[in-house]
């Protein structure tokens, strides 16, 4: 058995190590992993503006009159992500491809600004015609500079055309340096000046090309991307999506292969992108229409970490015999209840163990389907705020929705995972138990 | 004093392991330093700093023979840490392997 887990491990691992080094998809990801710092900060502000207070009280009234004010920091954090991860993957691709990383994080925002061309503004236009509600603050501030680039095409949904653009304009930078299209300075100049003219070339190339695009051909890269990658949206929105990404992300880890850091560069993108227009359509008090961002997916599906192993923790706290059974459960279980799986994937380990990769697989399979029931029939609130991820499930569940809901359907699937789990652990618990009386461990 | 790169995918649980085999270490009156990095600057790392082994983490035991080879190239040994070790009860074991 073993032997045919290690032959499938071996053949699946050589072409997963290469998808996951490549250096544009590792790039993808990286750069939008250095953008959630911001995302979280964001949220708390978010949060503070949104969170449900009891009607008509004194900090109720506080927060419906300061708004719009509370949501400025905000706005520049979470809802324009896309900045963040231009600069990032550009920052990391540039770094993979061994030259300047900060001209290559710089690059990309600058292709990603461009592209957006700024528009010359009538104030007479903007004041008539769009300062109502809660943006008003935002708008008189940008009347007295002239001209004006609305700080929601920096949001969400910019984020694919960042991403982009942003290895464009890396290749660019890689493409100039490699055939030494680039303006040379004597060798007595310090290098860091010198690195800065080298970037002169492919900084013009790069501003001139999404010139032509965006300001000369009036085109709008954001939009264009945006119906190209629309069907990919699609499928990650709906349940069938949903559970395929689910399952291949247990199916490697059951092999020891970082399952999510394999789908990290594909759904990482979507999900943010699908918060973000959750909370773009929450603080216009509209409808949210993604049930399934990426907080939904931490904190109902992967309780614990990938598999919700959390379940299988308490399970074997709960049913453990064996001397290592009852010592591992002890020592996974702080970790995973902050969402860090390993300890107990390659400590038991869930790993190559074919009584264990079965709950494994299922498990994330049922609490999908029992969360997105939940939320679909309005039980549950959509999630539109990003928590860290390692939070305590209940309480990211409840920071994400800012409904209380949340932290019982967060507690119902514990029960559940742990109750999946219950005669897996059981059973290997009492294998276990046999092999240490048959002192075939050494402890 | 034994200087360790322990390569994994970056994430939280090297940080476990990292301190699980110091405090191991401490108890046996040994010392040892342990660094944990993701997989892609394994070499940058070796050029930077001077290391006695390099560990290979079981969810990066598949790129086990890329690692080899650069760090063939510095001359040191390449250890992959089985699975159970990779946890906090598999120190004292672990230990063993990097001492041995």
């Amino acid at each position: 058995m073993n032997k045919a887990f290690d032959k499938i491990s071996e053949v699946l691992g050589g072409p997963m190590s290469k998808v996951s080094e490549q250096k544009h998809l590792r790039s993808i990801r990286d750069g939008v992993v250095g953008a959630i710092p911001f995302i979280i900060v964001g949220s708390v502000f978010l949060l503070i503006a949104m969170i449900p207070l009891p009607e008509g009280s004194g900090l109720a009234l506080w927060q419906k009159a300061n708004q719009a004010t509370i949501l400025i920091p905000y706005r520049l954090t979470f809802n324009a992500m896309a900045l963040y991860v231009s600069f990032g993957v550009g920052y990391h691709l540039a770094e993979r491809y061994k030259i300047s990383a900060l001209s290559g994080g710089l690059i990309s925002v600058c292709g990603f600004l461009v592209s957006l061309a700024p528009t010359l503004f009538n104030p007479a236009n903007i004041i008539t015609t769009t300062l109502v509600g809660n943006d008003a603050t935002a708008y008189k501030v940008m009347a007295k500079e002239g001209l004006y680039m609305p700080i929601a095409n920096f949001a969400s949904k910019g984020i694919f055309s960042a991403i982009i653009i942003a290895i464009i304009a890396v290749e660019i930078l890689r493409l100039c340096y490699k055939y030494h299209i680039t303006i040379k300075l004597p060798e007595q100049v310090p290098a860091s000046v010198a690195r800065s003219f080298e970037a002169i070339v492919p900084v013009a190339f790069v501003v001139c090309i999404f010139s032509i695009i965006s300001i000369l051909g009036g085109i709008n890269l954001e939009t264009i991307i945006g119906t190209l990658v629309d069907p990919l949206i699609k499928v990650g929105d709906n349940l069938a999506g949903g559970l395929v990404v689910v399952f291949i992300n247990s199916f490697f880890w059951s092999f020891g292969i970082h399952g999510s850091a394999i789908m990290d560069p594909i759904t990482q993108p979507l999900w943010l992108s699908m918060l973000g227009e959750n909370t773009d359509a929450h603080t216009a008090g509209l409808q949210m229409t993604h049930l399934m961002p990426q907080p939904f997916y931490q904190f109902f599906v992967y309780i614990g970490g990938s598999g919700a192993v959390l379940g299988l923790v308490i399970a074997t706290l709960i049913v453990a015999k064996s001397g290592y059974g009852k010592s591992i459960s002890k020592a996974t279980l702080i970790p995973s209840i902050f969402n860090i799986n390993e300890p107990i994937i390659f400590g038991f380990p869930v790993m190559l163990n074919p009584i264990l990769i079965i709950p494994f697989i299922i498990t994330p399979i049922v609490l999908l389907l029992i969360s997105w029931v939940a939320t679909a029939l309005g039980l549950v609130g959509i999630a539109f705020i990003q928590p860290p991820w390692t939070l305590p499930a209940p309480l990211g569940a409840f920071f994400a929705t800012g409904d209380w809901r949340a932290i019982i359907l967060s507690l119902i699937n514990i029960a559940i995972a742990t109750v999946i789990y219950l005669p897996f652990a059981k059973t290997y618990d009492t294998q276990l138990q046999k092999e240490e009386n048959n002192n075939q461990i050494a402890e | 004093m034994t200087n360790v790169l322990l390569v994994c995918s970056g994430g939280m649980s090297s940080a476990i392991v990292e301190k699980a085999l110091v405090n191991e270490a401490k108890s046996q009156g040994k010392e040892i330093n342990v660094k944990a990095i993701g997989s892609g600057i394994v070499r940058e790392e070796l050029d930077n700093n001077k290391y006695d082994v390099l560990l290979v983490a079981p969810q990066v035991k598949h790129m086990f023979n890329s690692f080899k080879q650069i760090a063939d190239d510095f001359n040191i040994p390449t250890k992959d840490i089985a699975p159970r070790e990779y946890s906090p009860l598999g120190s004292k074991a672990l230990l063993d392997k990097i001492l041995n």
